[in-house]
């Protein structure tokens, strides 16, 4: 492996090794003038680059006449000197206030990556513009280690993040948001059916809202000692979003306007759906339900694919009784010339940004609209997003500098397809559904009286629906739509007090109106029925900071500040629902319900006031010390226990400043231990009765099923991690590894208690979770020549979870339940296993049958945790002059899904494996070994038999699936168009892209369906019921600035 | 200048630990909850729950409408071949312990441990004995589905709040008789009745009636297994007479389910999106049988051609999918109605009940025929036969008459009380047990389930077996058998 990693190298120099000559010189400090040891020379473009001695003296080949010296030191501004001929090159660089990798930390503080004890890793605009998605938690997949995300498949559904792992056993385990120091909401009011599974809308979580064209960079601060000083809610890490200003375009030198335009459009379409059988057509047996006028009546009302073969017979299907030219006309029973994908239409995502930047030399803004449009693969489906984004800044004396950043964006959704088991399109297609049907002929949906015409009508005489309207009534019929209006900003002043000292005063705010309005048109399965909810949800945020930047010497540099922070956070819902059904059928309003409505209000109101500093030393530019220390008191908690300090501590050492290998071009160690408090939600401490509808006149209130808790202390996190970052070969090859453990303790959570207690839950300090893992990230340079470039990067994580400690007695904690499988945190295991009855197996691992059936366990079992064993991503980059080309594979192994479209489909034959050979005619021997005759199981039982005891229905272990996965997650192609062919256009920069994202699952383990699954953002996951179907994206970008 | 950077320091010091913890209370304190309520919500929420779950799809259609074959399954048939699911049994679990009895024992509580708070809405003494009876009512619900239960220790009530050891049925019956007589005592009939009361509007006279009433229901079912505690309970329950129990329709113990949603009856409210359930053949064959007038208001005429065809017991899901709901009998209007009222006890159970206990020699009121007659009456009037006639024409019939119709008395008792105990399923399923009557029928296609037969319990809910595994370990033994549906009951003897 060595050798050949030499060879390697020794082929990147081959190219170059003629009209060479040594060039030599010296580098020194600007200011002191002396020699400077370490600095890294390179000859640009090319893999060559040498360091300077202990005096500063180097010596180089390169080529005089063409060549370029680019000089790099850490703290040091990089210099780039054309030889123009020279042989000796003689540089003073500059002590650098811009250093040569600066990366926004905790607060918004920008620093020198070299200097921080802990792992930050930063993603630049193009990561979420270039191959433009909805969501840009969407954008992060696979890109950076230890960053986990899943997404739902629809448009604008849920998409979770989790940084190393969960901690939390309740909570939703995700990062804070930051954008501009605007700490973000991203709830997700998602139901818990919703979440489950089991049917409900996938409205998706609140951090859509953010605008990829807005976005400069964003800063993935994993570890809770990188968010230690950002407090409680950043115990899962930080997301810090800096979004354009005009002050890059100032600090370029730029005077005046410059305006910049971003255009795209995308198509989308689905292309996971399950593999269907197509032999036989709808009803529980062979037998027809009747027969009129010679003949054969289908079973409508059966809601499974058991029926008669679909020989061609001819029979009177469900669409033969409406008065129309199809009544009484008999067509074939035969496989449908219309299946499932007919349902689906391609979606059309348009994307419009424009942007004006301006800029005077006191003075700098950036003002920008965009459009976001976009049809989803559902007809009557639509998503629109409108953003518009200003900031400006503005030193308004020497001393004083002020900024401010407004937001607007309005997002509206229309017509969301219902998701879960029993309500998803695809629960009746797979799930519960005839095979024969086509939907062409389900196109027409409605018959002139306005009545339904389904498919699943009673009986020929009896047209209702009898368990499942059709699917495109559900479209154009029961329509929801939500639409959110968010404002979010910030007004910073900065004033310098003297050369040590500058204070900071800002005030942030994050606002939405969010309003979601969901329809059961009159005439389907369900009630009719119309429910409005309105929620409003203000955060604001006062800062002030005192800074200090003092040389206490020549060698040890001493920064920091102390400052004061307080979070007032107030929330309140609105909602309302018919009762009984709707009066006047399309009349979508409160009052119209047949028994009257029921109105629910609910208010929310937190406060944290926290004091908070940090102090950071730098010694010789090679060791760096952080501390920090933040004390909060919190609302929600008791007035005993609701203040509480947190400490934090991190450490780092370059050590490539000392050892001066020429292999190493950059080395450091880095170790961070910190500690983050919690607190919980408001009103857990007092106690209170619930209220429900009135009877009658009657009030009518009960006790709370959750008990709370007058005693409630703050949870705490304290981890630690150490890590390695390693540049080698002339910065060729980049490494950077880290470990962590993180410990959190005394968590906060509703523990379900026997019901005979008179609660089904308490709220208490219980619980001890553990996360500890690795994350690594490896890109090299393959191949580097003056027009072609070509990168390749692998990132990697493992992590793994335990829940170490529950409370006394109490054995489990069950997040969710459908079917029998449940989703629990047991000691011992980690936080999210399936448990359920798992098949018995014999020594050899064969499992066991009896009479053709599978023994099913005693008790019930772990059969699968949704902890993946690791996950990561490949990516590569190659740039040809100026054309690039990019590719994202992102994987996963292991983690568990247990997939009732899978379980459903099979019990209800609608899927392949159900007529495979002449199994319905012959029944099914089960693989497995007879429990008594302790031989192969040769027992046959009927197919139907089959597919309810040795399905999951019975044997949850049966579809419990590995949720493992390789997916193509996107390839891209820009181009640029040279400088020199537009320079007589109004246009410049002008790029032009195509992408695609999620082309392909290019590996998985469980039929039908795509393992990925996420239905919210919540800690229920792996829940797969009637998954809509993933979508493939295929888009065009044309970016170009005036 | 660094004396103006130290003077800011202290200011923002001051600020933050001045105002740090200003108004956390007031911020803390929900706006949306009251923490301080009326007793009578607490009792109107209670009384409500309880019928709600008794009537509830899965807890009673789906269970008890099927165990006593009242009702059959349309399709989705496993529960009546008894495949029960687990979500069902956790959530009637959940729902009546941190439901209903919950709220009734803090109506208790705050009775006992700040009565002149409450007293505003009813005299403590009646409140707490109201409260009581009603719990008396779900306890005995309960340990008849499965057994020994939480009682003694449950409700936060033992050393271990969160994990409640069982009692064994014999200590809850026991237990049942001493909180009825201890509510039947401390009853200060001249004392305001609680408020909130849908079931007597706070009349403590009519509670009287249903403390004694339901003192003759837990009393005769401890007849086999406990004779002398049986027979003393059924005596002081009518030592005050007819008056002292509840012996007319009038007197019935029902809740009033309103014409709308949310206060509709249960099976109103499911049957507006599903139809899973028509008559059964045994209950249709049954009534034909005998020419009973109730089987036109208990069932509608099929579609088909206007007869009573009952869907046959039993049937697997494919078979039950093969029967169109036109061939069959549905539901009658009346049972389908948002206002189906939901029944806790009825005088014509009474009269069963004394009819027995003059079989047994007890004491009782009138003699075994004329309580028996009386059941049969009172059943029919309640249900809305009023043509007296027509009824004694009943009566008269020779499978009917108490001298002539077959059986022994358990028998002759036991159909009738089957049959009036229509829509009390549960009542019903625990006679089947104990009187032993038959009538009900094997399942068409077999069981799925258990040992065949009709269950003699319920399992526990899987959630007791993980959130409080030792006391249900050791309720499990004291029901003498493993947690299957067929181990019999303490009261079960034969």
């Amino acid at each position: 492996m060595k050798a050949r990693l030499l060879l390697f190298m020794a082929l990147l120099y081959v190219g170059t090794a003629w009209s060479q000559s040594t060039v030599t010189g010296m580098v020194t400090d600007d200011a002191s003038g002396e020699g400077l040891p370490g600095v890294a020379v390179v000859v640009g473009g090319k893999a060559q680059g040498v360091f300077t001695d202990m005096d500063g003296n180097f010596a180089i080949s390169a080529n005089p006449a063409s060549d370029e010296l680019i000089f790099s030191f850490v703290g040091y501004n990089t210099e780039r000197v054309a030889l123009n001929g020279a042989t000796v090159v003689n540089v003073a660089l500059k002590s650098g206030v811009e250093l040569d990798e600066v990366v926004v930390t905790a607060l918004g503080v920008s620093r020198d990556k070299k200097a921080l004890g802990y792992s930050v890793q930063e993603l630049g605009n193009e990561a979420f513009t270039q191959a433009k998605q909805e969501n840009i938690v969407r954008s992060m997949t696979g890109r950076v280690a230890g960053v986990q995300v899943t997404s739902g498949t629809s448009m604008g559904s849920s998409s979770k993040i989790l940084l190393r792992g969960a901690s939390s056993i309740t909570g939703d385990n995700q990062p804070l948001f930051i954008v501009d120091g605007v700490p973000m909401d991203n709830s997700d009011y998602s139901s818990a059916n919703q979440q489950r599974g089991a049917g409900g809308y996938d409205y998706g979580n609140a951090i859509q809202d953010l605008n990829p064209d807005d976005i400069e960079s964003v800063s993935i601060l994993k570890g809770p000692a990188a968010a230690a000083l950002y407090g409680s809610r950043a115990s899962n890490g930080a997301i810090v979003i800096t979004t354009k200003s005009g002050k890059g375009y100032q600090a370029k030198g730029k005077r005046g306007l410059g305006i910049s335009v971003n255009s795209g459009v995308a198509f989308n379409n689905v292309y996971v759906l399950p593999d269907y059988q197509n032999r036989y057509g709808g009803g529980p047996g062979t037998a027809w339900m009747d027969t009129i006028n010679g003949y054969p009546i289908p079973d409508y009302g059966y809601d499974g694919s058991w029926g008669p073969e679909l020989d061609g017979t001819n029979v009177l299907h469900w669409d033969s009784w409406y008065d129309d030219e199809n009544y009484g006309v008999a067509r074939p029973w035969a496989p449908t010339d219309s299946d499932v994908e007919e349902f689906f239409q391609t979606g059309v995502m348009y994307s419009n940004n424009f942007a004006v930047t301006g800029a005077s030399d006191n003075s700098s803004f950036r003002l920008s609209y965009t459009n976001h449009d976009q049809t989803g693969v559902y007809e009557n489906s639509s998503l629109t997003r409108n953003t518009i984004s200003f900031s400006g800044a503005s030193q308004v004396s020497e001393k004083l500098n002020a900024s401010v950043s407004a937001n607007y964006v309005q997002s509206q959704g229309q017509g969301r397809p219902q998701t879960g088991y029993g309500e998803s399109v695809m629960s009746q297609f797979t799930q519960w559904g005839q095979r024969q049907l086509s939907m062409d002929r389900l196109r027409n949906y409605m018959n002139p009286d306005g009545t339904q015409r389904t498919w699943n009508r009673n009986s020929v005489t009896d047209p209702s629906p009898h368990y499942w309207d059709n699917p495109f009534w559900e479209r154009y019929m029961n329509v929801q739509n939500d639409q959110r209006d968010r404002m979010f900003g910030n007004v910073t002043m900065n004033y310098k007090i003297n050369d040590t000292w500058s204070f900071m005063g800002r005030a942030l705010t994050d606002f939405y109106i969010d309003r979601r309005q969901e329809r059961i048109a009159v005439g389907g399965v369900r009630e009719s029925y119309y429910s409005e909810y309105t929620r409003q949800l203000q955060e604001t945020n006062f800062d002030a900071y005192l800074n200090f930047n003092k040389d206490l010497n020549e060698d040890l540099n001493m920064t920091g500040f102390v400052g004061v922070n307080k979070r007032m956070r107030n929330f309140n819902r609105l909602g309302a629902y018919t009762l009984g059904g709707l009066n006047t059928p399309g009349l979508y309003t409160i009052t119209n319900g047949v028994d009257g409505y029921e109105v629910s209000d609910y208010e929310e109101q937190k406060v944290v006031n926290s004091l908070l500093g940090s102090v950071s030393f730098g010694y010789q530019r090679t060791l760096f010390l952080d501390i920090t220390g933040r004390n909060d008191w919190s609302s929600t908690l008791p007035d005993a226990n609701n203040s509480y300090f947190y400490p934090s501590a991190t450490a780092s050492y370059v050590f490539s400043e000392v050892l001066e290998s020429s292999a190493i071009s950059f080395g450091k160690v880095r170790l961070g231990w910190a500690q983050v408090g919690n607190d919980t939600d408001p009103y857990q401490t007092g106690i209170t009765y619930a209220v429900n509808s009135n009877y009658g006149s009657n009030g009518s209130v009960t006790v709370p099923n959750s008990q709370r808790n007058p005693d409630l202390r703050p949870e705490k996190t304290s981890s630690f991690e150490a890590g390695l970052e390693l540049n080698l070969f002339m910065d060729r090859v980049r490494l950077d590894f880290t470990y962590y453990n993180s410990t959190t303790e005394d968590l906060i959570f509703n523990v379900p208690v026997s019901a005979s207690s008179g609660y089904s839950s308490t709220v208490l300090n219980a619980g001890k979770t553990n996360n500890k893992g690795i994350e690594l990230a490896i890109s090299g340079t393959a191949i580097q020549t003056e027009d072609f470039r070509w990168d390749i990067g692998l990132n990697f994580a493992k992590n793994q979870n335990e829940l170490l400690e529950l409370y006394d007695g109490v054995t489990n904690i069950r997040y969710t339940s459908l079917f029998g499988v449940t989703l629990e945190a047991r000691p011992g295991q980690p936080l999210g296993t399936f448990y359920g009855y798992d098949y018995v197996y014999d020594d050899a691992g064969n499992k066991l049958t009896q009479d053709g059936v599978y023994l099913t366990s005693d008790e019930v079992q772990p059969i699968g945790t949704i902890l993946p064993d690791f996950t990561g991503g490949v990516y590569t980059d190659l740039t040809y002059k100026n054309i690039s080309f990019s590719a994202l594979v992102d994987f996963q192994k292991g983690g568990s899904l247990h997939s009732y479209s899978n379980q459903w489909g099979k019990y209800s034959g609608t899927l392949a494996e159900t007529a495979e050979g002449n199994i319905r005619e012959e029944g099914i021997v089960a693989e497995g070994v007879d429990v008594e005759t302790g031989q192969a199981n040769t027992v046959a039982i009927d197919v139907q038999e089959h597919f309810f005891y040795n399905q999951g229905y019975v044997v949850h272990a049966a579809d419990q699936y590995d949720a493992s996965f390789i997916k193509l997650r996107e390839m891209r192609l820009d181009y640029n168009l040279p400088a020199d062919m537009t320079k007589d256009l109004p246009f410049s920069n002008i790029s032009i892209g195509i992408y695609g994202r999620n082309l392909a699952i290019l590996h998985k383990n469980v039929p039908h369906v795509d393992p990925e699954v996420a239905t919210s953002a919540s800690n229920v996951q792996g829940f797969e019921g009637g998954q809509l179907p993933a979508e493939r994206t295929i888009g065009v970008n044309l970016k170009f600035s005036l | 200048m660094n004396k103006n950077i130290w003077i800011l320091m202290g200011l923002i010091g001051a600020i933050t630990f001045s105002g740090c913890k200003k108004d956390f209370e007031e911020i803390n304190t929900n706006p949306n909850e009251p923490t301080a309520v009326s007793t009578g919500f607490l009792l109107t929420a209670a009384q409500k729950r309880i019928m709600d779950e008794y009537y509830d799809s899965f807890w009673g259609s789906r269970r008890a409408m099927q165990l006593s074959q009242y009702w059959s399954s349309n399709q989705y048939s496993n529960e009546s071949r008894y495949q029960f699911r687990t979500e069902t049994t956790n959530g009637a679990w959940r729902d009546f312990y941190a439901g209903p009895l919950q709220d009734l024992q803090t109506i208790i509580d705050l009775n006992t441990n700040s009565p002149e708070d409450v007293v505003g809405y009813g005299a403590n003494a009646n409140q707490i004995a109201v409260a009581s009876l009603l719990q008396a009512w779900v306890f005995q619900h309960l340990t008849d589905a499965f057994g020994a239960i939480p009682m003694s220790e449950a409700l936060q009530k033992g050393p271990n709040p969160n994990t409640p050891a069982y009692d064994s049925q014999e200590q809850v019956y026991n237990q049942l008789i001493s909180m009825i007589n201890d509510a039947l005592s401390s009853i200060d009939a001249g004392a305001a009745g609680p408020q909130g009361d849908a079931i007597f509007g706070g009349d403590m006279a009519m509670w009287t009636k249903f403390g004694n009433t339901l003192k003759l229901r837990v009393g005769i079912r401890m007849a086999d297994v406990n004779p002398s505690a049986a027979q003393a309970a059924v005596e002081s329950a009518i030592a005050n007479g007819a008056d002292g129990i509840i012996a007319t329709n009038e007197d019935n113990a029902l809740f009033a389910y309103l014409s709308g949603a949310p206060n509709n009856n249960p099976i109103n409210e499911d049957y507006k999106t599903r139809n899973d359930f028509a008559a059964s053949n045994t209950m249709v064959d049954y009534l034909a049988g005998l020419n009973d007038p109730r089987l036109g208001v208990y069932f509608s005429p099929r579609e088909e051609d206007g007869t009573f065809v009952g869907e046959v017991y039993g049937l697997s899901e494919d078979n039950a999918a093969l029967t169109p709901n036109t061939a069959v009998s549905q539901r009658g209007a009346g049972i389908l109605a948002a206002d189906m009222p939901g029944i806790f006890l009825d005088a014509a159970s009474t009269h069963f009940i004394l009819a027995e206990a003059a079989e047994r020699g007890w004491g009782s009121l009138l003699t075994a025929v004329e309580h028996y007659n009386a059941g049969v009456a009172l059943s029919m009037q309640f249900w809305s036969i009023s043509d007296e006639a027509a009824i004694l024409d009943y009566l008269a019939q020779a499978d009917v008459a108490y001298d002539t119709a077959p059986g022994d008395w358990k028998a002759k008792i036991g159909a009738q009380k089957w049959i009036a105990l229509y829509m009390q399923g549960y009542e019903a399923w625990a006679e089947y047990r104990r009187l032993d009557f038959g009538i009900l029928q094997a399942c068409a296609d077999g069981t799925l389930q258990g040992d065949g037969g009709v269950p003699n319990r319920f399992q526990y809910p899987l959630d007791e077996q993980t959130l409080n595994n030792a006391s249900w370990t050791a309720g499990v033994a004291a029901n003498g058998g493993d947690d299957e549906m067929s181990t019999k009951l303490w009261w079960d003897l034969n």
